[in-house]
């Protein structure tokens, strides 16, 4: 059989895009290999008792693995902060969901931040549900986040508030929850704050363009 | 107590001090983590490459480990500032078969994510002079 000089060149530039998917594919694999890596010695690190890491460590996975769903079904173009968050908060909350809102405008996180926005997320929900307003059976809480600014110059302001909740109260050493509430988002500005009944946390994080 | 080789880990690095930059928050909490424990001087932990290549241009820096792809740059600045001023490093990736972006730099030492901990340990032990982990006094400036 012969083959044209345009088949030959056609299937040279698909095997071309083949590797190059191959070799972006390998990288986020590896990548997210050692994110879990990390998630697993954070988690064993911390001060928990022995039966409750297992559970810790699979809550965190799954918070991964949530964000990750919502960027696949987007085909990588982002994950929208709604469903993200009713995701993350459903998943801690689901025997609760009339004590958690959820209020804010439709807007497409970027890869890079939604995952670890998911994380987010996720430590803030499962706090709640610990230590704060969703420990008892009065409290509540709300997420709710605008967007300020225009084309390159948008940020995106959230606020998340605890009410009604047991007195909390700031411990000592921070923990791994903590920082990585504190870090993990690309670019984020994050604040932390215990009041009597409650705990708030608000996040501004720079959106790129189209989001 | 425990003498065997988790202790002796945690001196091979002792007073080593390390750069270290990585776009992932969680990665650069645990790499950080991995190096203090083996007793070194984390002296700075960078998420983009312009904070990169400042903490880069400090004096007495041992050694340093890179991931390549920060963000939606390369590691390639940061890499040619160290490379300049003879600080040797290591790549930390999970870009592991002839990425481009490191092309330059072919012959130096890289670490697949994910690695061990003793992995990415011992891969910064080998980047320091034999004898000694005293940065080095009159390397080139």
């Amino acid at each position: 059989m012969l083959e044209s000089t345009r088949d030959v060149t056609a299937r040279r530039a698909s095997e071309q895009r083949e590797r190059r998917l191959m070799s972006e594919l390998t990288h986020r694999v590896r990548n997210i290999l050692a994110v879990i890596q990390a998630i697993a010695r954070h988690t064993l690190r911390t001060d928990v008792p022995k039966e409750q890491l297992l559970d810790r460590f699979e809550g965190r996975l799954s918070a991964l693995a949530g964000a990750h769903t919502l960027l696949v079904q987007s085909e990588w173009a982002g994950a929208d902060l709604r469903e993200l968050a009713r995701q993350q908060l459903g998943a801690v909350a689901s025997d609760t969901p009339e004590r958690v809102r959820i209020e804010g405008e439709a807007i497409l996180l970027p890869p890079d931040i939604a995952t670890p926005f998911g994380l987010v997320l996720h430590e803030l929900a499962t706090n709640a549900a610990k230590h704060g307003a969703l420990s008892n059976s009065a409290g509540n809480v709300t997420a709710d986040w605008m967007t300020a600014g225009r084309n390159n110059d948008r940020s995106l302001k959230l606020n998340w508030r605890g009410a009604g909740g047991p007195a909390v109260r700031k411990s000592g050493a921070q923990g791994f929850g903590s920082t990585l509430i504190d870090t993990a988002i690309p670019g984020a500005q994050v604040k932390r704050e215990f009041f009597p009944d409650g705990f708030a946390c608000t996040i501004e994080v720079p959106l790129p363009e189209g989001s | 107590m425990n003498t065997s080789p988790s202790s002796r880990a945690a001196s091979l690095l002792q007073g080593v001090r390390v750069l270290v930059v990585e776009d992932d928050a969680l990665l650069l909490m645990e790499l950080e983590t991995i190096l203090i424990g083996a007793g070194a001087e984390v002296i700075g932990v960078c998420r983009t490459v312009a904070d990169g290549v400042t903490a880069a241009q400090q004096d007495g820096i041992a050694a340093a480990v890179l991931d390549v792809r920060i963000g939606r740059d390369t590691i390639a600045p940061v890499a040619r500032q160290l490379a300049s001023r003879g600080t040797p490093f290591v790549f930390y990736t999970g870009q592991v078969d002839n990425d481009p972006a490191i092309a330059e730099w072919r012959d130096h030492a890289i670490v697949a994510k994910p690695a061990k901990a003793a992995t990415i340990v011992s891969a910064v032990a080998g980047l320091l002079p034999p004898g000694g982990c005293e940065p080095p006094k009159n390397g080139p400036r």
